[in-house]
Parts: structure tokens; sequence; C-alpha cells
């Protein structure tokens, strides 16, 4: 049984013969060829590939050579990631005619190095330009916990993966809370590395100045270890010695009712009382969505000029909405973003982690897509990212922690650090694991058997 | 004395001309939809007061 095994396990059972790396990966395959239909998380497998490098894991046991940490391990990328030999679509078909790659993303090759075997790539929105992976060339990721409510994007098929119990390990990116956003409304851990830690070659870019490589998995533990391998970082500091308010004003508004009592559970378990504020956040927020709109527009314009018909239209129109912005308009973001980030710099000389909600609320329906912003219906697609925008624009390390016990679909929280201090992420999110308020959502029984 | 203010159809067929853009019809609805978005984040940027000594944001050094 591998379906919801963690890549540790998964390592440990291989390392010591307790399976081979051939049944494993044998088994991850039927899984996902049982359960991704219902949920769509899947756009490429690379069974032959997969299974030939299972074989391989199991040859150089057999020689009694040392394997490395991830030996045999299965991970999934987000459909931006090279694998060589293989056409990077960015969910478009607008590459579909380009070289296959040449080599591994940097991150891919890390972890590959590690013993880990790439099994399928997985779904997104076109050019990672979104919040639903609503994909109009490889259809949309539905929700595991709840097929008729969206995943989140625009790493919606890599949460999703993860979610299902499909694969222990999945990498995203993350520019306006790409990770953060379907990790929270999947349910599963994500990490945010702090911008320009982890190498971003070969991961097909959208916005240069806000991209960021990351990843998802079903155990804090494993979320630690593959960070661990494809970053250099420092010890965990103890819990006890870490400073944590808890962010108000615009992370306080608009929160549902039981993401509000989640968020108070921990900040008593935490003895946190009041809360701390980010100055000017809507601008900040509004800065990430001009500098993003901008630079992904600019990115596209020599396509778009062309080939526009080729692109999903709602991509298609925000680029080329983003294309048009005056220069002006996107100078003044990145001067705004300058300023703005001296303040949070300052923020973290007070305090080592902040809690903020990663989403205000459960998943949306996909067939009504609406959450209620200031007490109206207003388009989930616009405002999923309600909280996570205005924290990518610092370029801040952010751990999407998923909540236990809110006895509602899926809801997240965002630990967010000084930059270079994952660490402390993984120390406090440690913490609220070990305390029961925090782990993997199980999904329900009815979609464990869909 | 302020100018009268654009329409946002006229807007968008400004810019696009002067890129040399040429906006498909079944686009236009959607770029119009997005760019009133943008404009009123860019407004909400436009009148921050900033120092002359704030640059853009460069690289980001962890």
């Amino acid at each position: 049984m591998t379906r919801f095994a963690s890549a540790q396990t998964i390592a440990q059972d291989i390392r010591s013969g307790k399976r081979s790396a051939a049944s494993v990966m044998q088994a991850v395959l039927a899984t996902i060829h049982q359960y991704d239909s219902s949920i769509g998380s899947v756009t490429h497998l690379f069974a032959e590939q997969a299974m030939q490098q299972a074989h391989a894991v199991d040859a150089r046991l057999a020689r009694k050579e040392e394997l490395p940490p991830l030996a045999g391990v299965p991970f999934g990328v987000k459909d931006l990631f090279d694998i060589q030999g293989h056409v990077t679509t960015a969910g478009s078909i607008v590459l579909r005619n380009v070289p296959p790659a040449a080599q591994d993303a940097a991150i891919v090759a890390r972890l590959r190095a590690a013993g880990a075997i790439p099994v399928a790539t997985l779904n997104m929105d076109e050019f990672a330009y979104g919040f639903a992976t609503d994909n109009a060339h490889y259809g949309i990721t539905r929700n595991p916990h709840d097929p008729s409510r969206m995943a989140g994007g625009s790493s919606g098929g890599s949460a999703a993966a993860v979610a299902a119990g499909l694969l222990p390990l999945t990498l995203g990116t993350d520019t306006n809370g790409s990770i953060r956003v379907p990790a929270s409304l999947c349910g599963v851990w994500g990490l945010k590395p702090t911008m320009g830690l982890l190498p971003r070659e070969g991961a097909y870019p959208f916005s240069a100045s806000l991209d960021v490589v990351g990843h998802f998995a079903s155990t804090l533990d494993d979320l630690k270890t593959a960070f661990h391998i494809m970053a250099d970082t420092s010890p965990e500091p103890e819990p006890q010695t870490l400073r944590t308010a808890c962010l108000g004003g615009w992370f306080a508004q608009n929160l549902s009712p039981a993401l509000a009592a989640a968020i108070n559970r921990v900040c008593r378990y935490l003895g946190l009382s009041g809360t701390v504020e980010l100055p000017q956040t809507p601008t900040a927020r509004a800065a990430s969505f001009l500098i993003t709109a901008a630079e992904g527009g600019t990115l596209h314009l020599p396509r778009l000029r062309s080939v526009a018909q080729d692109y999903d239209p709602a991509t298609r129109d925000r680029l080329l909405a983003g294309a048009m912005l005056p220069a002006s308009t996107y100078v003044q973001a990145q001067r705004f973003r300058r300023w703005f980030r001296g303040q949070v710099h300052a923020l973290f000389e007070q305090v080592d982690v902040l809690i903020a909600p990663a989403v205000m609320c459960e998943a949306p329906l996909l067939d009504a897509p609406t959450i209620i912003v200031d007490g109206k219906p207003a388009s989930a697609r616009a405002n999923l990212g309600l909280y996570t925008q205005p924290l990518s624009l610092p370029g801040l390390p952010v751990l999407c922690l998923p909540l236990l016990n809110t006895n509602t679909l899926p809801l997240g929280l965002q630990l967010v650090a000084a930059p270079g201090r994952e660490a402390a992420l993984f120390s406090l999110a440690r913490k609220l694991e070990q305390a029961g308020l925090a782990g993997r959502c199980p999904l329900p029984a009815t979609q464990q058997a869909a | 004395m302020t100018s009268p203010p654009f329409s946002d159809e006229v807007l968008v067929a400004a810019r696009a001309a002067a890129m040399e853009l040429e906006l498909p019809p079944p686009c236009m609805a959607g770029v119009i939809n997005n760019t009133r978005l943008l404009q009123n984040y860019a407004a909400l940027i436009r009148d921050f007061p900033l120092p002359d000594t704030c640059e853009p944001a460069g690289e980001y050094t962890p």
C-alpha cells in the first residue's frame, strides 16, 4: 500500500528491503490510474522511465551500494518544470512545438540526485496565471476533498495529487500564492521559500521578479526533508525561543467563522494576545498584482501578437491588459515594493514568525465560484489571493500549514518569517503539529474510495 | 482643470494603438475588464508618497 504513504516511509521501506522500489512504483502508477480520473491532477505520466529508474534503485540495493536519502521516492512536478527529454508546456498548447528540455530543471535535478523519481507532470492554470487550475487545454483539477469544489491554483495539480494520496511530494511555483492557495484548499503542507533561495533554472517563468519555486508534501517531515535536499538550511531553533505574533488588520477581515475560530485556537495555544499589522497592505496587494500583470504580459507579448487565439481566453485577456500597462505604473509598483520591504524587515526585528490566514474560507464551488469579500459576493478567482498577494511582495519565506479539527473542508494558515529563516517556520509548525492543531487533512471516507 | 475621463474602451484602444498591437475582437471585452481592474490597483499606488531616493526594487538578496 503506497497511497498516502510518506516519502520518508517509502524511502525507509526500500532501504530496509521491506519493499522493492519497483513494487512501490507499480503501486504508485496503479493508484494514479485508479484515483486520478475523478480529480484530474496528472497531465503526463513517465511510467516507463519511472519503472526503469525504480529497477535501477533495486539493482543498487542488490549490489549493497549506499542509497541516497530519497531513493525510489516518487514525486510529481507542476507542468512548468523541465524534465529532460519532455516538452515543457507550462499548461498551454502555445509551447507544444518547442524542443524537448535538454536537461532537468535545477530543483528536479537536486531531487533526482537524492534518489527521487519523477513520475508525472501536474495540471496548472495556463502559464501559472490563476488561482483555479481551470485549464482550457488540460481540464479542471478538482478538490480531492469534494470534487465539486476548486483545488485552487495555479499549482492545483501538485496540491491535489498530494491531498489525494497519489504522490507524497510534488513541486510547484508561487508568484502571488500559487503554492499557498491550493495547499490551503486541499489541506496539505506547502512551502514558498525565500525568494532567490532555490534556483529557478528550468522552471518556465511567469513574473520574473516575483516567481519562487517550492513544494508540497503530505507530512511536515517530508516538507522539511525535501527542502533540506533542495537548499542549504540552518538548524531549527527551539520553538520556545521564537517570538510569534498574529497579523491583524487586513488579515483579520473577511475570515469565515470557522477559520477565525481556528486562528483563535492557535493563538490561545501559543499564548498570543493582540495582533501586529503590516502597513499599507491593500497597496502591497495592488503592487503585487500590477507587477505580475506587467511582467507576465511583457513576457508573452511577442506570441500574443501572432498566436493570441491559441491561448486560454482568460489568460490571454489578462496578459494583454498587463502588457499594455504604462511603464510608470510598473516602476511605481516596484518603488513601493522597496518601501514595503523595508517596513516588513523592520517588523521582523521584533518578531520571528507571523501568523496569517492563507485563504479566507473553504474551497469555493466550481459552478458558483464566489466568496464573500467585505460582505458581498466576489469572484473567487480574483480574490483567493487576498492574504497571499501582499506577502508575496517582499519575498519572505511562507509555510502553508493545514489546520486540523476545523469541522470544515480544509483551511490553512500562513507562517511567515524573515528572509532565510525557514528553520523558524519548521520549528513553529512542528510545535503546532505536535499539539494536534496541524497536519494533512484526511479525505472523507467517501472520497478515499472515489 | 482636469481632463475628461476616458472610457475604458477608448483607453484600451489608445494603448493598443500606441504599441501597434492589434487586439482580436473576441479579446476586447476581457481586455477591457482586466484593464479596469488594473486601473483600480494602479490608482492605489499612483499617489502613494515615496521619497525620490526610493529606487525600484531589484534583485532580492536574502
